[in-house]
């Protein structure tokens, strides 16, 4: 009889990495059955183009480097569905690829890979290109004079977007009904709200992400937004509007929680998650864009290590002197 | 009511494995010696059963003819040496009881101690011996002692199995133990429904329930802040038999399960029984395998067949290596810190897995690793599948070894 080295996990699959990843994935294609739905094949062949050109980015990368490829590693193809879910249906094709390819050749495999990326790979690209071309970035067709968007082709009527609106201090016009299900001018799948609130809801049950990001970040930006309305109808509808235009949701449920970029520790995610409600909001009132999103993410990933060594020393400090105390008690 | 538990919630059990248990004897046995020094008798010698070969503990589980001493690496005790016994099992006669049992009245906590000593007793949830631990807390007394009848590994049941077959006597050695100490409150840890039913003809006083969550006892430890002292069932039994007939321990109680085996199964076999024979035994057939010694989660990998089963086994978890899945691939550190939030001890594996790859080791971040109780939680919730329990076992190695170089 013959005894090997190894050693077994006793968790069962579905709680890996690898499934961590995929989970992602298919709630992102969840989301963006709706916006397929209101754009039409335009928005799908741009979901499927840009996946594709992360999933080839990487293959290239790999193949450059001579490191392995790891086809079970859904990554590329969660950063590539983010960057187009992030962007307008009627935006050029060449933009999102642009996109694709800084956010993996940049930002996620110089730094080694899925794990090892210090910046959110999909905040990244999206965040390049808002630099780059902020007026393409942020034109949105009109939806409602019945044009409709072909799959090559470009000069469509545009409008501004709620979030634009909101920088005027306007009240935006739209049903609630449609607000909800996403269906007025902005990134063509950060605008879907139930559709965002139940893929968050099923990583969360699947435990693929922590509840405390989620929930500080839009607990911050719905105080914010209260406390500060940029429109005059009252706190209420401030938070409404603020909460459910633009990719704050998005942001706020499917890119901090990130686990590679955002704190480890439970503290730190908490501070994290209220800081990037709060930066979000100070970006919309006082930044450049109407979205600040992705920009808001990134300064937090630059902090998140810091946040981490924060918490930790506090904490190690807390337990050390009660350990101390309870000696002392012990002794006396 | 706790938010935020500690530890995890292990996937339940179908059943109780007593039904399967069996009582086996290899025909040879290699006997590990404590100290870890010289060997009394004389190679080539006729042993008898209870018979001492080493100088406190290593008893001879059978009659049988002492053919050589071995030096071992044994995963759970290191190097150490070992008696190879050859076993004459010819005829089963009808166990002798030695001494008379002595039940009634009180006993000295120094007779208590001097039984356990010179029946070479091994705690099998510390894997200490039995005395050493008994000094200790004779020194300082904790408040409470309880027996370990937990079922929170996934695989082994041997604990929760020996109490309910044996549980008059464990609570026997457990009366002796809290003698021994003052008289300290005894309790009974469990969480299972099989033990709690066999809990119900016991005075309730007894009963210590801990949460269905691994690793209990730990969880229930820290919330105690170490007023809180364990012992394992068997060695309880154990010291019931020494402190009542002068019995040594020679014989434990082991779970041998896996996917290598249609169902778990326990079993009795004397100490020092080659875990490669007991595996043939209970039909592991000529493919190989790998093999766990000591607990599901947080087991030492065994590589030889020759290893001995000790009194702190508990189980063996032997499965077949699957062709190269996909799935099994180590991602780096993704920084979920589930690790961090499911440790009993509050401890930083990320931290420490993250300090254990620098040159050189940043020593402030290897925090508390000392207090590690190597539970292997941390391990079974990493969905990267970092070994991060070997990382921590390093770390504590580095630390005793005082410095880092």
């Amino acid at each position: 009889m013959k005894l090997l080295q190894g050693s077994q996990r006793y968790m069962p699959a579905s709680h890996s990495s690898t499934s961590m990843m995929w989970d992602m994935l298919a709630v992102l294609m969840v989301t963006s059955v709706l916006p397929v739905i209101y754009h039409g094949a335009r928005a799908a062949l741009l979901l499927g183009s840009s996946m594709a050109v992360c999933l080839g980015a990487y293959i290239l990368f790999q193949l450059m480097t001579r490191r392995e490829i790891w086809i079970t590693d859904a990554s590329p193809l969660v950063t590539g569905a983010m960057i187009a879910l992030l962007l307008p249906a009627n935006i050029p094709y060449w933009v999102v690829f642009t996109a694709d390819v800084f956010a993996i050749w940049v930002v996620k495999e110089p730094f080694g890979g899925t794990g090892r990326n210090l910046f959110n790979p999909a905040a990244a690209g999206v965040a390049f290109v808002t630099v780059l071309w902020p007026e393409r970035v942020f034109s949105y067709y009109n939806m409602n004079i019945g044009q409709s968007l072909t799959l090559s082709g470009s000069g469509w009527e545009t409008v501004s977007s709620p979030a634009a609106w909101l920088r005027e201090g306007i009240q935006p016009t739209i049903m609630p009904f449609e607000m909800v299900w996403g269906r007025y001018e902005g990134p063509m799948g950060a605008t879907v709200a139930a559709v965002i609130g139940a893929g968050a809801l099923y990583l969360l049950i699947r435990k693929s992400i922590d509840w405390r990001i989620p929930v500080f970040f839009l607990a911050t930006a719905a105080l914010y937004a209260a406390i500060f309305p940029r429109l005059l109808g009252g706190a209420v509808i401030s938070v409404k509007y603020e909460l459910l235009s633009g990719s704050l949701l998005f942001c706020a449920c499917y890119m901090a929680v990130d686990p590679c970029t955002s704190p480890r520790t439970a503290v730190g995610k908490c501070i994290f998650g209220a800081m990037g409600g709060l930066l979000v909001m100070l970006l919309r009132n006082y930044g450049a864009y109407e979205q600040g999103g992705c920009f808001a993410i990134l300064l937090l990933n630059a902090l998140s290590p810091l946040i981490d060594r924060v918490v930790l020393a506090c904490r190690r400090e807390v337990l050390s002197r009660e350990s101390k105390k309870q000696r002392a008690q012990a002794d006396s | 009511m706790d938010f935020f538990p500690k530890g995890i919630r292990m996937t339940q059990k179908n059943g109780l494995v007593l039904e399967k248990s069996s009582s086996w004897t290899p025909e040879r046995v290699l006997i590990p010696l404590y100290p870890k020094g010289i060997g009394l008798v004389p190679v080539g010698t006729r042993v008898k059963k209870g018979a001492l070969l080493g100088e406190e503990g290593g008893f001879a589980p059978e009659n049988g003819i002492l053919r050589e001493y071995r030096e071992l690496n044994h995963p759970m005790l290191g190097k150490v040496l070992c008696a190879v016994l050859e076993l004459e099992l010819e005829k089963k006669k009808k166990e002798q009881r030695r001494g008379n049992p002595q039940l009634e009245g009180a006993r000295k906590p120094e007779d208590i101690l001097k039984a356990a000593r010179h029946s070479g007793i091994l705690e099998e949830c510390s894997g200490e011996l039995l005395w050493k631990q008994m000094e200790h807390m004779m020194a300082s007394p904790p408040e409470l002692i309880a027996a370990d009848a937990l079922d929170d590994d996934p695989i082994p049941q041997a604990g929760a199995a020996f109490f309910i077959k044996e549980k008059h006597k464990v609570i026997r050695g457990l009366t002796y133990l809290s003698q021994a100490l003052g008289g300290v409150q005894e309790r009974v840890a469990w969480n299972s429904r099989w033990v709690g039913e066999a809990m119900e003809d016991l005075p309730a006083r007894y009963s210590l329930r801990l949460k269905n969550r691994y690793p209990a006892w730990e969880i229930f430890e820290e919330s105690h802040r170490g007023a809180a002292c364990r012992v394992g069932v068997q060695a309880l039994a154990a010291l019931a038999d020494a402190s009542e007939r002068q019995m040594p321990q020679t014989h434990t109680v082991i779970t041998v399960g896996g996917d290598a085996f249609a169902a778990p199964r326990l079993c009795k076999v004397p100490i020092g029984t080659p875990v490669g024979d007991l595996l043939e035994h209970c039909g592991i057939g000529a493919r190989p395998c790998q093999a766990v010694m000591g607990s599901a989660l947080s087991g030492y990998n065994i590589l030889d067949p020759d290893t001995p089963v000790i009194a702190s086994t508990r189980c063996i978890v032997v499965w077949r290596p699957t062709s190269e899945r996909l799935d099994d691939r180590v991602f780096p550190c993704i920084g979920c810190g589930k690790c961090q939030r499911a440790c009993p001890k509050g401890l930083e594996p990320w931290v420490v897995q993250d300090a254990l790859g620098q040159d050189p080791i940043p020593e402030n971040m290897l925090w508390n690793v000392e207090a590690c109780t190597q539970c292997g939680v941390c391990r079974a919730v990493c969905p990267s599948g970092i070994d991060l329990l070997a990382c921590m076992r390093q770390a504590a190695e580095l630390r005793k070894r005082g410095g880092l170089i």
